[in-house]
């Protein structure tokens, strides 16, 4: 695989998730400040995925060889927070649902239903 | 002291009932709450069926299943609701044997909380056998409380000492976080020696489960 195929994988792959995300957005399944951010990250992702070579400065300074390592530690670090986040949104609702379900099982031996 | 036998029941049909009745025939003026999590067999409409006259039984349920740790909470809640000053847990499947509630309860006279321990001889599964003693040597150095069998769920304790130790596990690994807190907050206990009956190999804890108890460690070990 040359560097034009991988450009064309990422782009393909960028242009789905931007698909998904707008189709997402229209059934108001997201948030707009969410589609937009998203948005954003994903023209950025179509942008280095055309122009590789743009980041080349900034490659440089970081002593990173290769635009692929920089995209790879990238996509950690954001997998990372995203994880993270998720994680604690998860732990979030299951104490709440872990209330709700707890407050209709004394409601309902007080009413004795 | 008023104390409530709290029973976490999830698909125990076939045991759950028989359970009960132990409870009920050890004491006669023991009070029982019945917590059925979200069990996806017939063991709520069997329960509600076999107990509905019985004053003695309060049985809740919750809609989805939630895990033994909310169950003993919702047991909790009832219990310090309908005026209880202590709770002792039993599980439903019949391996925690209910001849020894008297001594649980008169123990809680004297210790804010009475664990219950199984002798580990070499009958029970290796894999228990060694875990447990492994996870016992790693509690113990590390919250500076000695235990002889960590992962019993035959327990009890008093409603003042219950913010103290109260648990955030909802599946397995309550009884390892009860006794952190324990070990943490210097709280004097004693431990009750019970049968060692082991009914479903498939169930209780799993390796799977004991590494997942051993990644909440950290957690416990700096969470104030």
């Amino acid at each position: 695989m040359n560097i034009i195929t991988l450009q064309i994988v990422l782009l393909v792959f960028a242009i789905f998730m931007a698909y998904s995300l707008f189709l997402h957005w229209k059934k108001k399944n997201i948030s707009n400040k969410s589609f937009f951010f998203w948005m954003i990250i994903f023209s950025l992702f179509i942008f280095i995925a055309i122009f590789p070579r743009i980041l080349e400065p900034l490659l440089k300074e970081l002593f990173i060889v290769r635009v692929m390592d920089l995209g790879m530690i990238g996509t950690f670090m954001i997998l990372t927070y995203v994880s993270i986040e998720n994680n604690i949104k998860i732990k979030k609702m299951e104490e709440q649902i872990e209330k709700l379900v707890r407050k209709i099982s004394l409601e309902k031996v007080k009413s004795g239903k | 002291m008023k104390v409530f036998i709290i029973v976490p029941v999830y698909n125990e049909e076939n045991r759950a009932v028989e359970t009960i009745n132990q409870i009920l025939k050890t004491d006669k003026d023991l009070n029982i709450i019945v917590v059925d999590d979200g069990s996806s067999d017939n063991s709520l409409k069997i329960l509600e069926n076999s107990f509905k006259n019985n004053s003695r039984i309060v049985i809740s349920s919750h809609l989805i299943n939630l895990g033994k740790g909310a169950a003993m909470k919702t047991g909790l809640k009832m219990a310090w609701e309908l005026g209880g000053d202590a709770v002792v847990f039993i599980d439903a499947d019949g391996q925690h044997n209910p001849k020894y509630l008297p001594k649980f309860i008169n123990a809680l006279e004297k210790f804010p909380i009475v664990f219950g321990y199984r002798e580990l001889n070499k009958k029970s599964p290796w894999i228990r056998r060694n875990g447990n003693k492994f996870a016992g040597w790693l509690i113990g150095s590390l919250f500076n409380i000695k235990r002889k069998d960590l992962l019993c769920g035959f327990l009890g304790f008093r409603k003042d000492i219950y913010k103290k130790i109260t648990w955030k596990s909802n599946r397995y690994g309550i009884e390892t976080e009860m006794a952190t807190k324990v070990g943490k907050n210097k709280i004097p206990f004693l431990e009750v020696k019970i049968d060692t009956i082991y009914i479903d190999k498939y169930k209780g804890v799993t390796i799977f489960d004991a590494l997942k108890i051993l990644v909440k460690i950290p957690f416990w070990y700096f969470n104030k």
